[in-house]
Formats: structure tokens, sequence, C-alpha cells
């Protein structure tokens, strides 16, 4: 008998000749080893299980203790009270009908963006995807920012009276969540089988009714799952509605700010975070269950035959995509051009401007350093979230034959999807209050930020990375398996290489989260240590032409830094070829 | 009757389909046979109007068909692998064309059951279609594209996803209902079985051109060149060395061709010899013609390496032109 145990004292390697054993030693042999296998397993989910432990359920929970018990005992009256305020209710529904409308405009928008895409072939198809994916990588500063100067009364559009109006902040969420819809459902389209629809066209229907009987139907899971996506972004909006929104519009997660930061009423907050959790999980289930009914009736193939060139026809989807990439495209120029304004003229004095700390003072340190303590942070918050995100995809992706393990994976997988609907604020605002005192004191660690940040992007990365590790032909691992890689040397030689387009996309993406990151950042940064989100913010609050300048300037920097990332990343890992990684979870 | 002339249909800067003419006369079944990559495919889905004609012209009685979009056409199409709606149950499969037809709701009911039957599957109606086998999706298929009556059926490799024992007998079925329905179709396959079987005239095609138009028999006796007769089953092909041959003819030989006969005139050595349901298939080294295919009766009893004669049958072999 040849055993070998590797590092993690697993066994590897167990070949028995024939007869060389008694049955039942190779029997409690190959026990031992299922016993090692989970253990490893069990080993590898524990890591990021502690973090999650630590650093989102202890001081989420910790706000919501404190919000819920007045004086040690449970105060069930409270909770009704705050439940009752007409404010409340009023921005409860808001956050509701705001993100359902923002989340039908993007389908709308977004469903003649990836027909034409997805299921076209034309010169330039790359760069317009490329185009339409940057605002969604876009920090929401700098988005309500380019928006805010858009519809400013002495801005281009100006005259359209959309100043802090709804209208205004629905375009703002369809120009962030475009690109979800239009990658969602462009992916499932460029894969979708033709024949069926070329079957009901030979039967007599029209190329209008042989779409909404036959590719509808088959497009709709991918839809549904779309308009999911972008619905619980813009539920959780929050840098665009605290900037955008200003006192008339605010969604839960800026009246959870507002409470606690502001009104410092951990109550409201907390009772509005529970409102927000459960809300978020509804929407979770039914899209889970919508899911599970659509996905068995798909035919998929190979999308490269599936692409055809554009014709007279198409001209509608032409139309409605390019009005789209102007809405992409104006605010961004807008931005940047309005940045190069100085009160003296043309020119690059807000970027100068930079090295300082504003009109009246207005930040503590200059820009400049602001930037190079995001770059550090976002970095330590990617290389965090990608190194648990890796973890969790691997023990995620197992299918395991026992029930119960089954089950435990299944939970293991609706808990870390849980931060991507929780408030960031709530978390942010959690750490300030149950990390700052023993046994956890990390307030004033250089940590607290990435870690923040990571709680926020984990989810992002699993996302991302675990898809490419479930739909990985499972036999190319039995494959290695039966030609001797043990475990460890399966997943290097076999999993490893077929993630790695999805994971360099998930860093990349990761960071640019992290770079923008503003709801639980704004609580984590103190003074002297803001990042660069934080500042714009704190100078857009700030009274001054300077300072507004500077907030410009910065959001640009902002806004480069997190597109260039994400391309760079992109072009390297072969973007060309089939699917860019970046937001195709 | 369709009248293909001079189509041509290109995928970018590949030419699929170069050049082709082709007649369908009503109620007559027409085989497209061809390799795969041969264009046959595409051909059918330019008839279809499924793919953009870049040369010639596709005409359906004298009238050219290049501006009616593909559901005015009246032609019905059957894939590969059935391409039933996932989402309708069977009979919902079967009526979607006909609600185009104008059928009322009851003689619809009525035309769906009438072709369950033909199809052999009474009652499935209500049946998803997942929980249909593949013989019975394709059944399902058969039975929606002649729901609507259509001028003309084309058929994409219907069979070639199923296994052999049922595609034979499907075959067969298909062809009864076809000749029942006296439906006019053009079948496209690459299994030249399957051709002979099912139509009345078969088109050769080879690299985006037909080599050859004729009844199976035709296409039997007088393959039109070396490619034809080897595509159609012929193992062999030989210059003739009759004395009746013109200079340059060629012969071209199936194994039955060659039979072992202790009196026959071709002398060889065995080089290999395999059991064959009535007998064996020999490769032999021959003096005159090299290595040739050959069949022995059950009683043949050399083995490899030993000498052998084999007797000329003519109803194995076939003249091809010089």
């Amino acid at each position: 008998m040849t055993a070998t145990t590797d590092r993690h004292g697993r066994l590897v390697a167990a070949r028995t000749p024939p007869g060389s054993l008694q049955p039942s030693a190779a029997e409690s042999s190959q026990r031992w080893a299922r016993i090692a296998r989970s253990a490893g397993v069990v080993l590898l989910a524990a890591i990021p299980l502690v973090m999650f432990a630590l650093f989102f359920f202890y001081p989420v929970g910790s706000l919501i203790g404190r919000g819920l018990t007045a004086a040690g005992t449970a105060d069930t009256g409270g909770v009704i009270d705050v439940l009752g305020k007409p404010r409340i209710q009023r921005i409860a529904v808001f956050t509701l009908w705001q993100a359902a409308a923002s989340a039908a405009l993007a389908v709308l928008l977004g469903l003649p963006g990836a027909y034409l895409l997805y299921r076209c072939s034309f010169r330039g198809r790359a760069a317009v995807r490329a185009l339409v994916t940057v605002p969604f990588v876009l920090p929401t500063v700098v988005v309500a920012l380019a928006f805010r100067t858009l519809f400013a009364a002495d801005g281009v559009l100006g005259s359209w009276g959309w100043d802090g109006s709804v209208a205004a902040i629905l375009t703002a969420h369809v120009f962030l969540n475009y690109a979800v819809v239009v990658r969602t459902v462009g992916a499932t389209w460029a894969h979708l089988d033709t024949r069926p629809a070329e079957a009901a066209r030979s039967l007599g229907a029209g190329p209008v009714r042989a779409f909404l009987t036959i590719t509808l139907p088959s497009l709709l899971p991918a839809i549904a799952a779309a308009f999911v996506m972008v619905f619980l972004f813009c539920a959780t909006s929050f840098g665009i509605m605290l900037i955008m929104g200003g006192s008339r519009y605010g969604t839960l997660e800026t009246e959870i700010y507002r409470q606690t930061a502001q009104l410092g009423d951990l109550q409201a907050a907390a009772v509005l975070s529970i409102l927000q959790i459960l809300l978020v999980t509804g929407v979770l289930v039914v899209a889970a269950v919508l899911r599970r009914r659509g996905e068995a009736t798909l035919r998929l193939r190979a999308a490269s035959d599936a692409a055809r060139p554009l014709r007279r026809a198409d001209l509608p989807a032409v139309v409605v995509t390019g009005f789209v990439a102007v809405l992409l495209i104006v605010p961004m120029a807008v931005l940047v051009i309005r940045s190069l304004r100085t009160p003296d003229g043309w020119g690059l004095g807000n970027y100068r401007a930079l090295g300082g700390t504003g009109q009246g003072n207005a930040l503590l340190v200059p820009v400049t350093t602001a930037l190079g303590y995001s770059l550090g942070t976002a970095l330590a918050a990617a290389a965090l979230s990608v190194g648990v995100g890796v973890l969790l995809s691997v023990v995620l992706a197992r299918r395991p034959r026992r029930r119960v393990a089954r089950r435990a994976v299944g939970s293991l997988d609706a808990l870390v999807m849980l931060p991507l609907g929780v408030s960031a604020v709530t978390v942010g605002f959690g750490f300030l209050i149950a990390l700052d005192a023993p046994p956890l004191d990390l307030r004033s660690s250089p940590l607290l930020i990435p870690i923040a940040q990571a709680m926020v992007t984990t989810p992002l990365v699993v996302r991302m990375v675990l898809p490419v590790l479930r739909a990985a032909d499972d036999r190319l691992r039995q494959a290695a398996a039966v030609l001797g890689a043990g475990p460890i040397r399966v997943w290097v030689s076999v999993d490893l290489p077929i993630m790695s387009r999805a994971l360099a996309g998930a860093s990349a993406f990761a960071f640019a989260v992290a770079l923008g990151e503003f709801g639980a950042t704004t609580f984590v940064a103190r003074p002297d240590t803001p990042t660069l989100p934080v500042v714009i913010g704190r100078l857009i609050a700030r009274p001054g032409t300077v300072n507004t300048g500077m907030a410009l300037a910065a959001a640009v920097v902002l806004a480069a830094l997190c597109a260039a990332a994400v391309f760079l990343v992109d072009a390297a890992a072969g973007g060309r070829r089939g699917e860019p990684g970046i937001g195709g979870f | 009757m369709l009248e293909v002339c001079g189509v041509a249909v290109n995928y970018g800067a590949v030419v699929a389909v170069d050049g082709v003419d082709l007649t369908v006369p009503d109620g007559e079944v027409i085989a497209l046979l061809g390799p795969s990559g041969c264009g046959k495919s595409t051909l059918l889905r330019a008839v279809a109007g499924l793919e953009p004609v870049a040369a010639g012209r596709i005409c359906w009685d004298g009238a050219n068909l290049a501006a009616v979009p593909v559901h005015r056409r009246g032609f019905g199409l059957m894939f590969q692998d059935g391409v039933l709606f996932p989402h309708r149950d069977v009979a919902g499969n079967i009526a979607y064309g006909l609600r185009f037809t104008g059928l009322g709701r009851d003689q619809a009911e009525h035309r769906v059951a009438e072709l369950l039957e033909l199809v052999g599957l009474e009652g499935y109606g209500p049946r998803r279609v997942i929980t249909l086998s593949g013989g019975e999706a394709q059944r399902v298929a058969l039975a929606r594209a002649l729901a609507p009556r259509p001028r003309l059926l084309l058929l994409d490799e219907p069979l070639a996803a199923l296994d052999r024992s049922l595609r034979e007998r499907l075959l067969a079925d298909l062809k009864s209902v076809l000749t029942t329905t006296a439906t006019t179709a053009l079948f496209v396959t690459h299994d030249q079985g399957e051709a002979f079987a099912v139509a009345d005239r078969v088109a050769v095609m080879r690299s985006g051109s037909i080599r050859q138009q004729g009844t199976p028999r035709e296409v039997w006796t007088e393959p039109a060149d070396e490619w034809v007769a080897r595509f159609v089953g012929y193992t062999s092909v030989h210059t003739a060395i009759g004395d009746s041959d013109p200079p340059g003819a060629r012969l071209a030989l199936r194994p039955a061709a060659l039979v072992a006969d202790p009196e026959g005139v071709v002398h060889g050595r065995v080089v290999m010899v395999a059991p064959a349901p009535d007998g064996v298939t020999l490769t032999v080294q021959t003096d005159t013609w090299g290595v040739v295919q050959a069949v022995g009766g059950a009683d043949f009893r050399a083995g490899v390496g030993e000498q052998v004669r084999l007797r000329f049958d003519p109803a194995g072999a076939a003249r091809i032109p010089a």
C-alpha cells in the first residue's frame, strides 16, 4: 500500500494492490481518508466563517441588539413605535418603488442592448461592450456627483429642473446598473439556441410573435435575475441617495445613516436594519425560487454560431442602445469638463488643489494623502476578499453526496450572500460600536477599513468565481485523479487554471468596489485617515467653489482609477476572447 | 415545385454553398446527401429563408422567394434533435403553427389529434416535452412540422441523433408518413442508407456543390466520379482492365464485387479476415489490383497470409466514366 499524506494531513493517494491488505483494514483506511478529507473542507470553511462571524455578524448583531433592547430588556414597544412613524413608512415605500422603477427601466433599456451586444456582430462591438461596463465599476459618489453637476441649476441640463428629483435619481440608478442587465441577459442570449425561434418562424410566426412566444420565455429567468440584482442594488442605494436625494428623498439605507450619524437614534436604526434585512432576504428567496423554476427549460449552445451581422430590422435596438450610450457618456463627460473649470478660467487648477486641504481647511489631510491611503486600503481589502472568496468558492462548489453536508453547503451559500443585502451603513456603524472595546479593539488599527470593505466585496468575489468552478466539468477533476493527482494537485492543475480569468476579474472588481466603497467607510474612516470617496463626500458638503472644484477633480481621479484597474486586468486576462469577467455574477 | 437555380450562400469569407441547381417536383422526396460540412444544411436553411442568398434564385412554382420572409414561405422545417418548445406541452407544440392558418379551436384540436395518430403518439397531447424520449420527440417534431400542411417539408438530419435500431424504425415510419400525406420534401442526411431508403431521387453534395443527381439506382450503378462512388459505399476504385472498357475508364468495387472462389482468376494473399453476418469480409493483397476488399462464404477457412483466389461479380461493381 502506498499512502502519502499532504501537509494538511489528508490522505492524498492510497493505492492498494489487491489482496495485500485485509479488507477490514482497507475499509478503515478508506474511512479515515474520507474523514480527513471532510475535516479539510470544514477547515477551509472555518476561516471565512470565523471572519464573517467576527466582522459581520458580531458588529451587525451588536447594533441590532443595542437598538432593540432598552436597559437590558427587550423593547418591542419601541419597534412598533418606529414602524408607526409616517416618515419611516414613507421611506420604506419609496425605497421599494424607486428600486422597482429603476430595475424596470434598466431592464427595458437593457434588453435591446443585450441583443445588440451579444446577439449581433459588428465592428467596434468589443469597445461598446467595454464602454457599457464602465459605469458599473464607478463609485456611487462619483456617479452622484456627475449627475448632480449635470442637473444642477447652472448645469448643462439645468433647464430640465431635474435637480434633486426622483427622475434624476432613477436616471443615475439606470446609469449604474445598465451593465448588469446587458451582461446578465446578454450572456444567456448569446448562448440561446436560435433554432426554436427558427422553427416558430417556419411554422408561420412573424419575427415579433416568434420573439414573444419563443425567445422571451427562454430569456425570462435571466431577465428576472437581472431585475432582482438591480432591484437589490437600488433598494440599498446609499451614495446616490445621500448626494442626490437631499432631504426630500431617502432609502432605508440613508435613513439608517441619518438616524445613527445625525440623530443618534440607535433604536430606529436597528429597526430599519432589520426591516432591510427582511426585505432583502425576501427578494432573494423569491429570486431563488424563480431561478430554480426557469433553469430546467433552457437550451444553450456555443455563442459563436449565434451572432450574426446587423440587419435593417435591428434599427430600433440600435436607436435605443445609442440613446443609452449618450446617457452613459454625457454625465462623465460633463464631470470631466467641469473639473477643468476653475474660478480663474479653464485649467488644471482643481487638480493642483488636490495637494491641499481645501477652502477653509475643509479636510484634515490633503486629498493626495487620502488617495494614497485609499489605494493601500483597497489593495488590502481586495487581497483579503479574494483570499476569503476563493476559500468559500472552493467549499461552495462541492456537491457532497450526503444530505446533511449538502444542506450545510446550501446554508453557507446563503450566509455569505447576506452582506450583499445588509446595509453597508449598518456594517460600518456596527464596526464603530462593536469593535472599539475589548475583546476586539480595532479602532486604531489600519486594518479596520480594509476589513469593512472586504465584507462588502467578498460576496461579489464569490458570485464571480463560484459559477466558473461549478460549471467546470467534474470529469476533468476525475481524469486528473485517475491519473494519480491528489486533491491539492487536482485543485492546482484543474480548478486554478479554470478560474484564473474569473479570479483576475474578481480581484480587479473587488479593488474597484473597495476603492469606491462609501457606506461602510464613511463610519469607519477616521478624520485623519479618510479615503477618497469620503473626502469627496466631505468636500461636497462644505461650501465654496474651490471645494466643489476639488470634489470634481477628485471624482475624476477616482473614476479613472476604478476604470483603469478593471480594464488592465481584463486586458491582461485576455478580455478579447469570450466574456470579460466583470459584472458577470 | 421548388426550383433552386445557381444558389450561393456565404458565411463571411467562406463560401458554404456554391452555385447549386436543384429541383424538387411536387409530391417527391429528394435527399440531399453529403458528408458533414459540405453545405447541405446551409442550403436547406437558405431554402427555408433562414440564410441570406448571396447569388442565384430560389423559386416556388416559378415565383422568386427572395423577398418572402421565413414565416410566409409555407415551408415546414424539422431539425436534427427536435427543437421542441420546452415551455409548451406536446399538443401546444403541434398546435403552434395552426394558429397562423386561421383554424378554429375545435378544428385545431382535431388536427392535433389527427397528427398524433399519424405519428403513432395517440394521447400524448398533455405530456411535457421534457419527458419524451428522443424518438418520441422526433415524432412530435414531425407532427408539428406537418400540422400547418406545409407545401414543402425541409428535414435537417431528422434521425441523426437517434440510436441505430430506433433510427431504422423511425425511418420506415417517416417514409410511410411522407407517402400517405403525399408531402413534397427535401431531406438532408449524411447517411446514404437513409437517403436511398426514403428518397425518390438523391442529390450528392460535396464542398458546396452538387456532384450528382438521380434515382438511388442511378447513383448506385453509375456514380459520377470516384468521390461519389466511395461516398455511396464503394471501397476501392481501379483502372478497368477488361477488353471492352474504354481507355481511362475506372471500376469502383464494393466488397461483394470480389468473391472468394477456388475457380476465381484473381490471385492474392489474405491480409485480414473479419466475420460478417453471412460469411467473412476479407482484405486481400492482389497481384493486379493491389489491396482490395472481398467477401467469402460461411465456409471460408483460409487464414492470414494464405493464398486465395477471387471471382469477379459485376453486381458489386460500377463503371466510373473517364
